[in-house]
């Protein structure tokens, strides 16, 4: 049987109105396609399903447990001390920690 | 190493570990879902502080977590836009490899290879199991990079289509047909390493 759409183009057809609102005509034949193949009905609603979990995934950061371990902690104030020793924020420092900026004060 | 504040700022810009203590946490769960590993979103956290820095009103109290949010996240789409573009290949967005194996020629009409799967698993369990996520983030990595960017800013980001297609120099058309093909990567890679498995 030969159905308006094949699937390959109905999983397009899907994605395409998830973006905007289709024409009558490929609105019908989608509608069509989905009416009478289960396995893209199917493949629509799990990509409609990520779409969605994706969504909360990305709102409900707490759900990820993301901890700042000590080394991670270490790491990050190493980093932000090392630039935060050049005043200009121009060059990070080359390792010499002494005299950030060139300006060395003498007392 | 100190850093006297000589002009009068409040001492917290002296000592990084502060800001870090009071928002790294939180920068880092919010970078981390969205990009595709640990080292990449520390850059992008450390970018945030350095710029928050050098805005000058850090003060480290509660109420700027909104703010550094924010600057975190237009790092965040500058860092998939840049992506986007040191691997934009010219004519490699023509064709789908893994798209177009998904289907196969059925009496004339191009039918599923394998028809998707039974997905037995409902919304609130899937959202509280670390390890779908992380099989998520692993099949995420493996998406052209392109196609990463334009899932990552259009679906995650919530970034408008029209300035998705400006940052990656595509067609409205173009776009979702890479939102499409990251989809139908994604939701088979999803489908082999977590529902079947």
């Amino acid at each position: 049987m030969k159905r308006f759409t094949s699937c390959k183009e109905a999983a397009k057809a899907v994605a395409e109105a998830m973006e905007h609102d289709l024409p009558l005509y490929r609105r019908f034949a989608l509608n069509f396609h989905l009416l009478v193949c289960s396995a893209c009905r199917r493949y629509r609603s799990q990509v409609i399903g990520l779409n969605r979990l994706v969504r909360r995934h990305v709102r409900e950061p707490n759900q990820v447990v993301v901890e700042l371990d000590s080394d991670t902690r270490q790491r990050l104030v190493d980093r932000l001390r090392q630039a935060n020793a050049t005043p200009t924020g121009g060059t990070l420092s080359t390792g010499n920690d002494h005299t950030p900026g060139g300006t060395p004060v003498t007392p | 190493m100190n850093h006297p504040g000589m002009d009068g700022k409040p001492d917290v810009r002296s000592d990084p570990a502060t800001w870090v203590d009071a928002h790294g946490a939180a920068l880092l769960a919010y970078a981390m879902p969205r990009v595709r590993d640990q080292l990449t979103a520390e850059d992008l956290v450390q970018e945030t502080f350095l710029a928050a820095l050098k805005a000058d009103n850090f003060r480290g109290d509660a109420q700027e977590r909104t703010w550094l949010i924010s600057i975190l996240r237009n790092k965040i789409c500058d860092h998939f836009r840049r992506l986007a573009r040191e691997r934009a290949q010219p004519g490699g967005d023509a064709v789908d490899v893994v798209e177009d194996a998904q289907f196969a020629p059925h009496m004339g009409s191009d039918g599923w290879a394998k028809a998707p799967g039974r997905w037995l698993v409902d919304d609130e369990t899937l959202m509280a199991n670390r390890e779908f996520w992380e099989i998520f983030h692993s099949c995420l990595g493996a998406l052209p990079s392109r196609q990463a960017a334009a899932f990552v800013l259009r679906m995650m980001e919530d970034v408008e289509a029209e300035r998705v297609c400006q940052d990656l120099e595509i067609t409205a058309t173009n776009l979702w047909v890479m939102l499409h093909r990251a989809r139908c990567r994604l939701r088979a890679c999803l489908e082999e390493r977590w529902f079947t498995s």
